[in-house]
């Protein structure tokens, strides 16, 4: 009895701590590199585009990476296929978009691979480990070939395509 | 039916128009008063009387900075023809602004707005992208919108 009310409240806990992440942002900031046939930094449409997502609080070019660097809102849930959108809205396309995840998300992590998005689940390939950033595997977030090479890694990966959306980490 | 063909091609056309902004060629200069590296003021109005090649950049675009080795390249001939570059950034970041400019070897007038693309001064001028020139006549008037090289000299000598 005192067992099985036990494991009730774990999964009341684990279910609030995983609405919880949900309510909040599961990614604090953000790395996007745009390809296009101009130059992705210099033009406003990107960056209005950008700034016009209601989870975005500051959008800022980096030259060295030819990134953007994004700082997300704390309360608001990241859609990173919203991110792609606005980029392909403005004419250019997602190279790359790296995240970092917030304090809420990581503890999440801590206890398992998937976070809840607002539209799909994030799924972690292989082992994240504390800091380090996450890079989005998916259709539209990467070249078609770079997508094929690291998926053909984890074959588990697989069965899901389509499903989940998949981040994997990244060495700082 | 002939009212309702119009009607589409001037919707057509509206949209069209609307959409792809309208020049600023011919168009009286916007002011610009902004300070240097060094804190002075510099102002557009002050070139009255000379041509102005405004410059919009920063130093994390990279076609501006490659631009900005060109105009070095010509900047003395461009001297000596009455013709002044006037550098605006668009740099949030001073200490990166004057870095490029030291980097860059730059020596005609710069000046920063540090409030990117939704600064009035942008939205004024219409930058949408960088680099944004604007050659601009001895009476203030805007006479071409990102001029090439040849450009310059052609619009200038027939003034």
């Amino acid at each position: 009895m005192r067992a099985k009310s036990f494991s009730k409240v774990i999964a009341i806990a684990v279910a609030l701590l995983l609405f919880a992440v949900s309510l909040q942002a599961q990614f604090s900031q953000g790395r996007l590199q745009a390809t296009g046939l101009t130059c992705a930094l210099c033009s406003k449409s990107i960056h209005q585009a950008l700034d016009q997502l209601p989870f975005t609080e500051l959008v800022k070019p980096e030259l060295k990476s030819s990134s953007f660097d994004i700082r997300f809102k704390s309360g608001q849930p990241v859609s990173v296929q919203s991110i792609r959108t606005a980029v392909e809205d403005a004419g250019f396309f997602v190279g790359q978009l790296t995240l970092e995840l917030s304090v809420a998300a990581a503890d999440s992590l801590r206890s398992g691979n998937r976070l809840p998005g607002e539209t799909s689940v994030y799924q972690v390939l292989g082992e994240w480990k504390e800091g380090q950033t996450l890079q989005v595997i998916e259709k539209g977030f990467l070249s078609e070939k770079d997508l094929k090479r690291i998926l053909s890694r984890y074959p588990e990966s697989q069965k899901e395509l389509g499903k989940v959306i998949y981040l994997l980490p990244v060495k700082k | 039916m002939m009212f309702v063909r119009l009607f589409i091609l001037a919707f057509c056309w509206l949209t069209w128009y609307g959409a792809s902004g309208q020049s600023l060629n011919g168009k009286t200069a916007f002011p610009i008063v902004l300070k240097d590296p060094s804190g002075n003021t510099i102002t557009l109005e002050s070139y009255k009387g000379k041509w102005v090649l405004v410059d919009f950049w920063a130093s994390w675009c990279g076609p501006c900075r490659a631009s900005n080795r060109v105009v070095q390249k010509f900047y003395p001939k461009w001297k000596e023809k009455g013709i002044v570059v006037l550098g605006v950034s668009l740099d949030e970041d001073r200490a990166a602004w004057i870095k490029a400019i030291k980097k860059d070897r730059i020596t005609w007038p710069q000046v920063n707005t540090p409030a990117q693309w939704d600064s009035e001064l942008v939205l004024q001028w219409n930058v949408e992208r960088i680099p944004t020139t604007y050659l601009i006549d001895p009476n203030g008037v805007i006479r071409a919108t990102d001029p090439n090289l040849g450009d310059i000299l052609s619009i200038v000598s027939k003034k």
